[in-house]
């Protein structure tokens, strides 16, 4: 039976391949037609097919947005591998007789859900089971993999801002795309930002490594890293304070970043789009201390001192250009 | 708290012994993994059970559970990835901005992108490149042939594959 529904899955392929190929004939279209009435499975089986070529041949006058996007859906989805096996376990067992206490908890603990996540508009802090902090800001995710050789967090999207327990028999790890961090004691951020990953070091230090385990930096505090995957490399100095204090305060502190970048920060802190010509705005630069829970204010700040016209669509849809020189 | 009740839990339950069976089935086939469909249906119903979503009335339990599933794939985070990377492309074609695509088109796009995402999850690698640019970009498959670095052979093997994974993702 299921042998019978793999053959009827393949035929239907083999048609619908051999249809684009060779130009929709009308005989073969028709010996098509023949073969999907043998029986509702076939005629299922190729409609199934169609359906997706038709979603995908939908988006081919916006073909190059949309590869983009497929991209960026699967970009990187290796690396991250599930691991549950302890609750599957616990569940399967749950068929037979639901433990009671498992449906009593107010909540799972984080670790067995794996991810630890915030929507635009929030932060969130959380002690973890080793007494270390972490506090996510806008739209970040993370996944902490505990156990007794090590601490180590997935950061998987955004920025997260870590303050480490001490403990030296349980290094603690924070790992990218791009590398990965290990401290015993210490308190940083750690932010992805496209494809590099960028670590500020607030206390103490840290050893950081690209992805591919070539390159291996400490990084000291005051200093911030860039780290790719195969490279580590210093990026300047910073002021642990007035990071501290922006973390507090919910602000994103910058001095003489490119505009693009700014507005990205500020994107990860607001739902709704916001739109712009990544290009045409690099060479504005912007040094300013914005608010990130009050993004409206904060890009108005922007304009205020640059040459930027902000259309708002609607909430949810902004687009910033660059204003023209004439007036208009 | 009435989620503590016995009731929920026989509710509860009731679904996991009727369907789990079928959702592990869907999505071993659809992400061509046992592993990976355990922890997924696993996942599935510690989501129901965490939102204490209420299960005792569903008339199509099964939609409900592929819907949760499906949630669970595509999730916040990767939504987000689609809709940026979708975006920024989007700002780049400068023109395109100004009438040329409404909100709303940009949101029915979005939407549409995610379900294909969906569909395609669990695809190999290879065979979901040639596939997208096959049906999507339109290229012949000599073509991608020579972007993918594969033989002509190996293109359309991997076209038969996709298109397969489609009917599999689609089957429920």
């Amino acid at each position: 039976m299921a042998e019978q529904h793999e053959t009827i899955d393949e035929q239907a392929a083999e048609w619908i391949l051999r249809l684009h190929e060779e130009g929709f004939s009308e005989g073969l279209r028709q010996d098509f037609e023949h073969w999907k009435r043998q029986s509702p499975q076939h005629a299922a089986a190729a409609l199934r097919m169609q359906d997706v070529i038709n979603r995908l041949q939908a988006l081919r006058e916006q073909s190059v947005p949309a590869k983009a996007a497929l991209n960026a859906a699967f970009a990187g989805r290796k690396a991250v591998t599930r691991r549950k096996q302890a609750l599957r376990a616990l569940l399967i067992a749950g068929c037979l007789a639901l433990p009671a206490t498992l449906l009593l908890k107010s909540q799972y603990p984080e670790q067995w859900m794996a991810d630890i996540s915030t929507g635009p508009n929030d932060w969130k802090t959380q002690r973890l089971a080793d007494n270390s902090t972490i506090t996510l800001s806008g739209t970040s995710a993370l996944n902490l993999r505990f156990d007794a050789q090590e601490r180590r967090i997935e950061l998987l999207q955004g920025e997260v801002l870590i303050e480490v327990a001490h403990d030296s028999t349980r290094p603690f790890v924070v790992q990218t795309a791009q590398g990965s961090m290990r401290a015993l004691g210490t308190r940083f951020v750690v932010k992805r930002q496209g494809d590099t990953t960028v670590l500020t070091m607030l206390q103490s230090r840290v050893a950081a490594q690209s992805a591919n385990e070539q390159q291996t930096l400490e990084v000291a505090a005051g200093s911030r890293a860039l780290i790719h995957r195969d490279a580590v490399e210093l990026a300047g100095s910073i002021s642990p304070a007035s990071i501290n204090q922006a973390w507090e305060r919910h602000q994103l502190v910058v001095e003489n970043q490119p505009l693009p970048e700014v507005l990205d920060e500020i994107s990860r802190h607001r739902r709704g789009l916001l739109q712009f010509d990544r290009a045409a705005l690099a060479n504005l630069r912007v040094s300013a201390v914005l608010p990130l829970d009050d993004t409206d204010r904060a890009l108005q700040l922007i304009a205020d001192t640059l040459p930027l016209q902000i259309n708002t669509y609607t909430p949810w849809l902004i687009v910033i250009s660059q204003l023209q020189p004439a007036k208009k | 708290m009435s989620s503590g009740e016995p009731s929920y839990q026989a509710a509860i339950t009731e679904l996991y012994c009727a369907h789990h069976g079928w959702l592990f089935g869907w999505l071993r086939r659809k992400l061509g993994c046992a592993h990976n469909a355990a922890d997924l249906a696993h996942d599935t119903f510690a989501r129901i059970l965490n939102a204490r979503e209420s299960v005792a009335t569903l008339r199509e339990p099964r939609a409900f559970l592929s819907t949760t599933a499906r949630r669970l794939i595509i999730d916040q985070v990767r939504r987000k990835q689609i809709e940026n990377a979708y975006l920024q492309e989007l700002a780049l074609t400068a023109e395109a901005l100004e009438g040329f695509q409404s909100p709303e088109q940009i949101l029915t796009t979005l939407e549409a992108l995610e379900q294909i995402a969906f569909i395609l999850e669990g695809m190999q690698e290879k065979a979901r490149q040639a596939f997208v640019l096959y049906y999507l970009d339109g290229l012949t498959q000599s073509d991608i042939a020579r972007q993918l670095g594969l033989s002509d052979r190996t293109v359309r093997k991997y076209l038969i594959q996709a298109l397969l994974h489609c009917s599999h993702s689609l089957d429920t």
